[in-house]
């Protein structure tokens, strides 16, 4: 039998060195990794709140469109129901029910139209940059959307000027500003458009009575209504859909009283050149 | 006698069609079309029943029959809720306080139903 080979005490320190040395290290990666892990669960708790919040606004909505889906229909639904049962004594009565289905059907057709709008925009909604005339722009959606007879909306518009914008997307936000106008403002009205450079700013203006206070918090979530709304019922969707659309083109929509009287809707949209 | 309701419903089209349905079911129908005019209505003169829609400009449904009772004034008058939030929520909530629920959409004739039982 040999002997043991004699390990000199040098050698034992050096061994002894590189062994901290590399406990030092692992013991260096163990700390990022726990840090980092910390991180990510922040991170993902954070992702996990937001989807909450996200699911929770997902599902009022939901309960939202179905109550506004329900009031039409209750009243198509009744009103046909006694129609059958219990027919109008006079024409002029039969007028008025005929009117009233249609007036609730309208109110259906544009209910469903702004979901599917809202619904199609999901996400990220698609913008198509071209050259706008602007004149063009205003002219068609006051053709989509002509006033009420007997009134006539004042438009300030430069001719000739074009901007890089989406022709659709701009026409979509003033026919839902100015239907909005017709509906729940009074006249005059008036729209006016300015542009320079880097941007193009769009104004909607009526001298009705102003947006009711207590709904200009939620002014632009879906559903808001002011208690003293009167007449003929929108969707409740047009000014989410405007807010949508706006952020889309990279732009802002915000509300200002009217001087002396009424709502003015402005909407700042980047000239993108 | 003629038995009187009043109805509280804030959608012009909705109200008039159960107003229809309630006349041809032989009541008299009042209406108010908010929730304070419902309860200023009902302190004045108290009705045989109350028809009452639950989301409402101003104070809500809710709202009315908490000011009503806490001042006395429906004791031995039944409620029906009329509701398009159609949700078990709203249902359990009609039925502890001790109202009949009627889910939006419904058949004129099945309100007529469910007063005439109500008021038994």
């Amino acid at each position: 039998m040999s002997p043991r080979p004699r390990v000199s005490p040098e050698h034992l320190a050096r061994r002894l060195e590189r062994e901290r040395k590399t406990r030092y290290e692992a013991e260096g990666i163990a700390e990022r990794v726990t840090r980092e892990l910390y991180q990510a669960n922040l991170r993902l708790a954070q992702a996990n709140r937001e989807l909450a919040e996200l699911y929770e606004r997902q599902a009022r909505f939901i309960a939202d469109a179905a109550h506004e889906l329900r009031t039409p229909v209750t009243a198509l639904v009744a009103l046909t129901g006694i129609l059958a049962s219990d027919p109008p004594a006079s024409g002029a009565e039969l007028d008025d029910r005929l009117a009233m289905l249609a007036r609730q059907g309208r109110r259906l057709h544009e209910l469903v139209d702004k979901l599917l709008d809202l619904a199609a925009g999901q996400g990220s909604l698609e913008v198509e940059i071209q050259t706008v005339d602007l004149a063009a722009a205003v002219q068609a959606a006051l053709e989509a959307v002509p006033p009420p007879p007997g009134t006539r909306v004042e438009t300030v518009v430069p001719t000739g000027v074009t901007v890089m914008s989406d022709q659709v997307r701009l026409e979509q936000v003033l026919v839902n500003l100015l239907g909005n106008a017709y509906r729940y403002g009074a006249p005059p009205f008036s729209l006016g458009v300015q542009s320079d450079d880097r941007s193009l700013v769009l104004v909607v203006s009526d001298e009705g009575p102003g947006v009711d206070p207590g709904v200009l918090p939620r002014l632009f979530e879906p559903f808001a209504r002011g208690a003293t709304s009167v007449g003929e019922v929108g969707s409740g969707l047009g000014l989410t859909l405007v807010r949508r659309v706006v952020e889309a083109l990279g732009g802002e929509v915000w509300h200002e009283a009217n001087r002396p009287r009424g709502a003015r809707f402005c909407v700042r949209l980047p000239n993108r050149a | 006698m003629t038995r009187t309701v009043v109805l509280v419903e804030d959608e012009p089209d909705v109200a008039f069609v159960v107003r229809l349905a309630l006349e041809r079911g032989g009541y008299e129908v009042v209406e108010a079309s908010t929730g304070e005019d419902a309860v200023a209505l009902i302190l004045r003169r108290t009705p045989d029943a109350l028809v009452l829609d639950i989301r409402l400009p101003g104070i809500d449904g809710w709202e009315v029959l908490e000011r009503l009772r806490d001042v006395g004034a429906l004791e031995s008058v039944p409620v029906v809720v009329l509701s398009a939030h159609a949700t078990r929520e709203t249902r359990d909530r009609a039925a502890r306080s001790g109202c009949a629920y009627l889910a939006k959409p419904f058949r004129p004739d099945d309100l007529v139903t469910l007063l005439g039982k109500v008021l038994g």
